[in-house]
């Protein structure tokens, strides 16, 4: 049970800086996960919390302490990794005692936090075999496992589930979200894949070359993107990202792609900007609030089944959106996709970071 | 299919034929370790026909071959003991570690494997006579530890750097500091590398002669190939007790073989590769 | 990338120390028994130094006299290039032959393998006496297959004659080293991919177009280099022939490890700046051997590729 802080965390080799001023504070009890495309630094974040990597700037706190100088061993931290490291020259037992054995715990203590462990994770029928007669799957268990008995401050995760196979990721997802739910602890995650992000986080820090993006909780991250990068990360089909143009016209505003023009219900500062907008926020039907319809060639049809990706061709660039799956298409032909009120985000040319929502 | 037939017969043929070669001499030697001498010299291919075993324990015990049996015994398993031990942790240095000054302390230790003997053994002699070291046991273990350790270093470093870093990562935060990690992961996980090194090891130093006949004189501190050289010297004749003695030096190494042939194989072969 | 990261050198608390501790017996025996009397032998090499402390200077004298004067010197060199650069070829030959039988899974490979490579592990001083025997003019198993075969003129003592004497010790080293090269053939053969030899056999070509133009070009790395390995050896070669000849007769078998070894412990004058300074040029051939064969070999290779 802790919490921890990270204070302008840093790392650098030479002039390049892997991780920059990343400040996070993670509650206690809290699931925090780091989620960013690979290189992005929340590996090297997660390892500068453990003490696996030296940290050239800022702090770590745990439980209001700096830890910047205690040797991984001594800040009672507990880490999953990717590949899970069991050791292969001692049984599962063996390898979930053996954090143990390290730290004065007696005997009997050890056998009970072990069968406990066990029990719970259904380990108990392979408790004598080594790593390398079980499967990826029971791997991944006894690496939990392996943490669980330690009963640390701090749960560490590095992208524990890359190495399993779908159908398995689905049901070690559901139950580390259980896991977590009992334990009531601490657990920092790394992810590259936003389902888990979404699906388990409390909250979210999304990461891009060594910087915090934004933090939040995931359906927050969701709607309300702070930035171009978010909103391109998040979902599936990511928020289309297009050059558009806000033109003053009286009271309100009006938004330019290309030959359409969508009535913004209020004054925006008038400039290039990028325009946001989800892929399940375009409709074949006008609304209530509708501002207009952004036209375009029907390019490409993906039916998923339970609904229809289609893909519109605009002088600009592409626009998909998440339709129906009733609905009749056909290649090549002209549609125009009607826009809500409160769903468009525009975010500046340069730099990416919101200027406005509409 | 005629000359199918007859191209297998000659194969055949000629793998026996090799066969004989091979082995023909070492069955030979072990014929005659049974026979006496005059025995040899009436019929040097005829096999024994009353097993003299006794001739082993004459070996034994007038021959000082218990004496030179055991010298052997107790320098190379006190040489292959230290040599594990300290190249490991070298190794383990190399392998885990980045530091200034590795890759030339590698270079430095890896380049002497192909260094010729001699460039060290005039020298060494002068040492050992300096330190009183000269015409001991213990002096020709040391040297024994330092001419395996280049290759035990190399062999054991290219296994070590292959064990996964995340282990080390997982002993750490499990509470393991770095020299507990020596124990707990690289020995245990490095054993099949050190199993080669241990039985690679154990054949080059009991087979060695060079060090051995530079740094020994006194009979009673003789390793088994300086016996078998004194013998050959002093009793030209007594060719079957010569052979006796060959055997005494032989069968250690062929009963090891007989265990760890598979390893034996892949250590020699992993040793050439350097 | 962050295991990279880490690997690519970030001192950790302690680790300065712990790195002595690991590295600290090694060195400690490293230099001592290895890195000093190298140094030591360079040093002795410049000088004349008599048993019981006598010591005098005399600069490159002894390197002049190695080079320009010790016919000796010259002999042992000229025998140890020629068996180095003998044997190899008949050790790899041989032992890739005796590879390919096997590999060819003909019936009791297994005991064959066991059998054919048991030379390797015999203690040299063993080797020695051996084929001293079997090279004896009496009762020698050489001599006395010669006279059963009807070839009486042939035989004589083999090891006691000048002309035969390096060429019958040549092949006794092979007899325990062949045996050691088919077994890395053999490893090299079973890690090439089956296709290729298998399609060979298909194209119905007779074995030894099948050993020239596709066994031998895929082992080609492996052959260099056991090719170069067995060089390499031969020129240490000492206790096959300090036991059987001691570099004897007329030293016809004189190799410059028994000539350095009689000049520094056998003979009366008893001088080790001699024999140092004849350690320290022939250590250079080695090194110099060394470096130029594996040049070669890489030259070769970015040739080919």
């Amino acid at each position: 049970m802790a919490t921890v802080e990270l204070k302008g965390l840093g790392q650098r080799f030479g002039a390049s800086a892997v991780v920059e001023g990343v400040d996070l504070s993670i509650a206690d009890g809290e699931f925090m996960v780091l989620l960013g495309p690979s290189g992005c630094g929340k590996s090297t974040t997660l390892r500068m919390i453990a003490g696996l990597e030296t940290i050239s700037e800022g702090e770590v706190m745990i439980d209001g302490r700096k830890v910047n100088d205690v040797a991984a061993k001594d800040r009672d931290i507990a880490m999953v990794f990717q590949s899970y490291a069991l050791y292969p020259h001692m049984n599962v037992r063996d390898n979930l005692a053996f954090g143990l054995r390290r730290r004065r715990i007696s005997p009997a203590e050890i056998e009970r936090r072990v069968a406990k462990a066990a029990l719970s994770l259904g380990l108990e029928p392979y408790l004598e075999r080594r790593p390398s007669a079980l499967s990826g799957g029971q791997r991944q268990r006894v690496a939990v496992g392996r943490a669980i008995v330690r009963d640390p401050k701090v749960f560490l995760f590095d992208e524990p589930l890359s190495n399993l196979d779908a159908s398995l990721r689905v049901n070690m997802r559901g139950e580390l979200s259980t896991l977590h739910q009992r334990l009531a602890a601490t657990m920092i995650y790394v992810t590259h894949d936003q389902v888990e992000a979404m699906t388990m986080g409390s909250r979210i820090c999304i990461m891009k070359d060594g910087h915090v993006m934004q933090v939040g909780a995931p359906m927050a991250v969701y709607r309300e993107p702070q930035n171009a990068f978010v909103a391109g990360f998040l979902g599936s089909p990511p928020m289309n990202l297009i050059p558009a143009e806000i033109i003053a016209a009286g009271e309100r505003s009006e938004l330019r792609i290309a030959e359409t023009r969508l009535r913004l219900e209020t004054a925006l500062k008038p400039g290039a900007v990028t325009l946001g907008i989800r892929p399940e926020e375009l409709a074949l039907d006008a609304g209530a609030t509708s501002l207009g319809a952004i036209t375009g060639t029907v390019s490409s049809i993906e039916q998923l089944g339970a609904e229809t990706i289609v893909t519109l061709t605009l002088p600009e660039g592409l626009i998909r959106a998440r339709l129906d799956n009733r609905c009749k298409l056909t290649l090549g032909e002209p549609l125009a996709l009607h826009v809500e009120a409160g769903t468009l985000h525009f975010f500046d040319r340069a730099t990416g970071q919101l200027v406005g929502r509409a | 299919m005629a000359r199918n037939w007859l191209g297998r017969a000659a194969l055949t043929s000629a793998l026996v034929l090799y066969t004989v070669y091979a082995a023909g001499p070492f069955v030979w030697v072990a014929s005659m370790s049974l026979k006496t001498t005059p025995e040899i010299m009436a019929a040097p291919y005829g096999l024994p026909r009353t097993l003299h075993w006794e001739k082993y324990i004459e070996a034994w015990t007038n021959s000082n071959y218990g004496v030179y049996f055991w010298n052997s015994v107790i320098v190379c398993a006190a040489a292959v003991v230290i040599v594990t031990i300290v190249g490991a942790m070298a190794a383990h240095a190399l392998a885990r570690y980045r530091f200034r000054g590795r890759r030339f302390i590698g270079a430095a230790i890896f380049s002497t494997i192909i260094f010729p003997p001699q460039i060290t053994i005039i020298a060494l002699f002068q040492i050992m006579v300096e330190y009183n070291l000269y015409d001991s046991l213990t002096g020709l273990t040391l040297v024994y530890v330092a001419v395996q350790l280049p290759l035990t270093v190399y062999l054991l470093e290219a296994f070590f750097a292959r064990i996964p870093e995340v282990l080390y990562e997982a002993a750490r935060i499990d509470g393991y500091g770095g020299l507990e990690v020596f124990w707990k992961i690289t020995l245990p996980v490095g054993f099949p590398a050190i199993a080669t090194t241990i039985i690679l090891n154990f054949i080059y130093l009991w087979n060695d002669f060079l060090y051995a006949v530079v740094l020994i004189s006194d009979d009673q501190k003789r390793t088994l190939p300086l016996g078998i050289q004194k013998f050959m010297g002093d009793q030209m004749e007594d060719i079957g007790m010569i052979a006796t003695a060959m055997m005494i030096a032989v069968i250690p190494v062929v009963v090891f073989y007989a265990f760890f042939s598979e390893r034996l194989i892949q250590g020699m072969t992993a040793g050439a590769v350097k | 990338m962050a295991g990279k990261a880490f690997r690519s050198g970030r001192w950790l608390a302690g680790a300065r120390l712990e790195i002595a501790v690991f590295l600290a017996p090694a060195l400690v025996l490293f230099i001592g028994f290895t890195a000093y009397p190298v140094a030591r032998t360079f040093y002795n090499s410049l000088f004349e130094i008599r048993p019981n402390g006598g010591e005098s200077f005399v600069g490159l004298r002894n390197f002049s006299e190695v080079l320009l004067s010790d016919n000796t010197f010259r002999r042992a060199v000229f025998n140890t290039l020629l068996w180095s650069a003998l044997e190899p070829f008949i050790d790899v030959g041989l032992g890739l032959l005796l590879a390919l039988a096997l590999y060819a899974k003909v019936p009791f490979a297994r005991f064959f393998r066991i059998v054919w490579f048991t030379p390797v592990l015999i203690a040299t001083v063993v080797v020695a006496i051996l084929w001293s025997w079997i090279y004896n003019f009496d009762w020698g198993a050489l001599n006395l297959l010669l006279r059963a075969l009807g070839l009486e003129s042939w035989t004589r003592a083999w090891l006691g004659d000048p002309e035969t004497a390096l060429p019958a010790l040549i092949i006794a080293d092979s007899w325990k080293w062949v045996g050691f090269n088919m077994v890395v053939c053999l490893a090299a053969l079973h890690s090439l991919p089956t296709e290729v030899l298998e399609a060979a056999e298909l194209d119905d070509c007779g074995w030894w177009a099948k050993l020239v133009h596709i066994v031998v070009p895929m082992l080609r790395t492996t052959l260099l280099n056991l090719l170069v390995l067995a060089f390499i050896s031969r020129m240490k070669v000492f206790d096959l022939v300090w036991i059987t000849t001691r570099g004897g007769p007329l030293w016809s078998t004189e190799t410059a490890s028994t000539y350095i070894y009689k000049r520094a412990f056998e003979w009366r004058s008893f001088d080790l700046g001699y024999p140092s300074a004849i350690a320290v040029i022939w250590f250079l051939v080695v090194i110099a051997a060394v470096i130029g064969l594996t040049a070669l070999l890489r030259q070769r290779e970015r040739l080919e590729f």
